[in-house]
């Protein structure tokens, strides 16, 4: 190796990726959170009101990420926040209350983009990414971000993976696990929508 | 005998020979009946983590525990230590998903009854000895003639609706109910609301919560000495039977509302406090009243 | 890109992201080294990242989606009836009030194992941020020195008090079996006494001497104490 050039290191395994975004910015009081679940599994309807109050900005957040589209984002939402009454009961505290509600919300929208793919005879993730998809919908009026209407803009398949996994912080296995395809389809999306992404917004 | 009959004899001995053992060791979500001869006037321990533990007294000198013991649970224990009789649902060294058992035992109507639970309601009936109940988020719910009631959970409810003379009461956030009693009362929670209907004269009364409120109803007797604090939660009293007494109400920045007459005055120009002094009758009684922000009410029956 | 090695550009991203063997990834440095190109690239790619990771994480919806959730809950569970927070209806005269309703698929053994876990580390949130009686300062001392004295024994008994908690459930494995005690209402006990304490203790900064609120401190600290007591006594139980 030659000294006298600096050497551009490979990002240690642990600083590589960016540090995952939703769990370094700050959440809801914990004590408070914990307190209302138990009201809200108790059956309380305005306990679960107010934990729709403290999380529906991070679940409309996911929502619109991923759908792409205002209205569907809030139909998701809405979708999201009906399930997690019904499986309030399965929460078991094992992890935190916003942990718990994101996961769920992932697996909703996900259900939802298959099924509505499914429905419209389109093809959303397929191990030869050449394959043409849904386009991506129209950015949705108002997004103050370039990077946010540019990732609306995304093909569905590369959208789902890039928030999942560049804005979301998951892993290529979760992923994958999430959405049915194998980690390979995964990355392959993920490579395709930051390609995109660059070119949209260079 | 038949060969036929003689096998059909063997089946059958063999089937009652392990229902019987079934019942007697009450394994894996087995059926319980048993019992055990117990003194009339004796102590009675009761301990189950989880499910439902319902005590009825009984004329008998006996103990008998009838239920279901939860799958998980290692067995049922019922034994004699002198005067003590003792019902444990044992759990296994490194339980884990047990389900909670349900127990019915009629114990002697003398008995003085000690139960510890954790989520596991309990219901206590016709015991005129003590009882001594302990749960977390279990409910606890006493009826009766009780010589005495301890009370104690952690977001369990509790219902008093025993006639005894004696009641302590202790909850964080769970709400207390209370129906019947007279004498010395105690009731403290942190958090949890308390309802009080006291049936004959009270001698004691403390009450203390925090932000929990208390809606007391009875009638003093001549030299009751009734002292009731909270921070924000606020404080009724109705009293009945023409109260005679000193009374002291304080709070700091509440309303105070009194139907006796007087009205409360400012502590001073500056700070929001009120305070309130009277005496009823010839006095005798003694009426403290203390909150932070919570309102007091005074009211007439 | 210009680089003309396309199978550089796809394990760029693999790169970036941590995920390649030592040997790779070395070959990988190695041509970063000599290839400008791709040395914006992978620049330009962790502007990406970097621009991603500071997406707001939450945004807000343009109107507000409560009532067509509820409206949505109401159809589902005849039973139960989500809306708007409304008080609590006196209970008849006579009767005791009405239950509360019993959590919604819970079953009859205990279904929270790892509560205790979670109220483990709620708990540990809670007290470890403020370590003095919840609020950082001590209280402004009365003048009667009797009634100092005394305020400072509930002070400091209320600190060991705690430290003994939270030792207790350090000591408690996580995701012990069998919970012996709720400690999410003990914490949520605990939030409630140190806002009251708090509220006392900012009063008598504005009114420092005053009888009635040193006594009303006084009991806060005694309830504390009796709390992370018993708290400390059921968390190190042993049920078995």
């Amino acid at each position: 190796m030659n000294a006298a050039q600096p050497q551009p290191e490979p990002p240690a395994r642990d600083d590589a990726r960016p540090p995952t975004p939703s769990a370094s910015a700050a959440g809801p009081d914990p004590l408070a959170v914990a307190a209302l679940v138990r009201d809200a599994q108790a059956g309380d309807a305005a306990a679960f009101e107010r934990l729709y109050r403290l999380h529906v900005g991070r679940v409309y957040a996911l929502c619109l990420r991923l759908a792409g589209d205002r209205s569907r984002a809030e139909t998701l939402t809405q979708d999201v926040f009906v399930r997690a009454w019904r499986k309030l009961g399965t929460f078991a505290g094992r992890s935190a209350f916003s942990t718990w509600l994101h996961r769920l919300a992932v697996n909703v929208v996900v259900e939802e983009i298959r099924a509505d793919a499914r429905r419209n005879g389109r093809v959303v993730m397929m191990e030869d990414v050449s394959l043409v998809e849904t386009p991506g919908r129209e950015a949705p009026a108002g997004t103050a971000l370039d990077l946010e209407r540019a990732i609306a803009a995304l093909p569905a398949g590369a959208r789902l993976v890039f928030v999942l996994h560049d804005v979301q912080g998951y892993r290529h296995e979760e992923i994958a696990a999430l959405t049915g395809v194998a980690v390979g389809t995964s990355k392959a999306q993920l490579h395709r929508a930051r390609r995109l992404l660059r070119e949209e917004l260079a | 005998m038949t060969r036929t009959t003689s096998r059909l004899t063997a089946l059958i001995v063999v089937a009652l020979v392990v229902v019987t053992a079934g019942a007697a060791s009450g394994q894996d979500g087995k059926a319980i009946e048993r019992s055990l001869a117990a003194a009339s006037d004796g102590t009675v321990t009761i301990k189950n983590v989880a499910g439902s533990i319902s005590v009825e007294g009984w004329s008998e000198a006996k103990v008998s525990v009838t239920g279901m013991l939860g799958e998980g649970t290692e067995r049922l224990d019922l034994t004699n230590e002198g005067r003590r009789t003792i019902v444990e649902v044992v759990l296994p060294r490194h339980a884990r998903h047990v389900e909670g058992s349900d127990l019915v035992i009629r114990v002697p109507r003398g008995s003085r009854i000690e139960i510890e639970a954790v989520s596991a309601t309990v219901e206590v009936g016709d015991v005129t000895g003590a009882l001594d109940l302990h749960a977390i988020s279990g409910d606890i719910s006493a009826r009766g003639a009780a010589r005495e009631v301890t009370a104690q959970t952690v977001s369990g409810m509790i219902e008093i609706a025993a006639t005894t003379a004696k009641l302590t009461a202790e909850s964080v956030s769970g709400d207390i109910t209370v129906e019947g009693v007279r004498g010395d009362i105690e009731v403290s929670t942190v958090s949890g609301d308390v309802a009080l209907k006291t049936s004959g004269a009270i001698d004691r009364l403390r009450f203390n919560s925090v932000s929990g409120e208390l809606d007391c109803s009875g009638a003093l007797s001549p030299k009751a000495t009734l002292k009731a604090e909270s921070h924000s939660g606020d404080i009724t009293l109705t009293l009945g039977g023409k109260p005679e007494g000193d009374f002291s109400i304080t709070t700091f920045s509440g309303e105070i509302e009194n139907a006796f007459g007087p009205r409360g005055k400012r502590t001073s120009r500056y700070a929001p406090g009120r305070e309130l002094e009277f005496t009823l009758g010839d006095g005798g009684a003694r009426v403290e009243v203390t909150t932070f922000s919570g309102d007091v009410f005074l009211l007439e029956r | 890109m210009s680089c003309q090695n396309e199978n550089l550009a796809a394990r760029l991203d693999d790169w970036v992201d941590g995920l390649l063997a030592p040997a790779h990834a070395a070959a990988v440095a190695r041509h970063l080294e000599q290839c400008a190109d791709c040395r914006r690239e992978a620049e330009a790619l962790r502007a990406l990242l970097r621009e991603a990771a500071a997406l707001p994480p939450a945004r807000e919806p343009a109107r507000d989606l409560w009532d067509g959730i509820a409206a949505r809950l109401r159809e589902e569970e005849p039973g139960e009836q989500p809306g708007r927070a409304a008080p609590h209806p006196p209970p008849p005269d006579g009767n005791l009030p009405p239950r509360a309703a019993r959590r919604p698929g819970a079953r009859p053994g205990w279904a929270w194992s790892g509560w205790l876990a979670a109220a483990a580390c709620l708990a540990l949130v809670l007290l470890t941020r403020a370590p003095n009686g919840g609020t950082g300062h001590a209280a402004p001392r009365p003048a009667e020195p009797l009634l100092a004295a005394t305020l400072r024994d509930l002070e400091s008994g209320s600190r060991q008090a705690q430290a003994e908690y939270l030792a207790a459930l350090r000591g408690v494995e996580a995701d012990a079996a069998v919970p012996t005690t709720d400690g999410l209402a003990i914490a949520s006990g605990l939030q409630t006494i140190d806002a009251a304490l708090a509220q006392t203790r900012a009063a008598l900064e504005s009114e420092p001497g005053n009888p009635l609120l040193t006594r009303l401190l006084a009991s806060g600290y005694a309830e504390r104490i009796d709390l992370l007591r018993r708290a400390t006594l059921q968390t190190t139980r042993d049920l078995a």
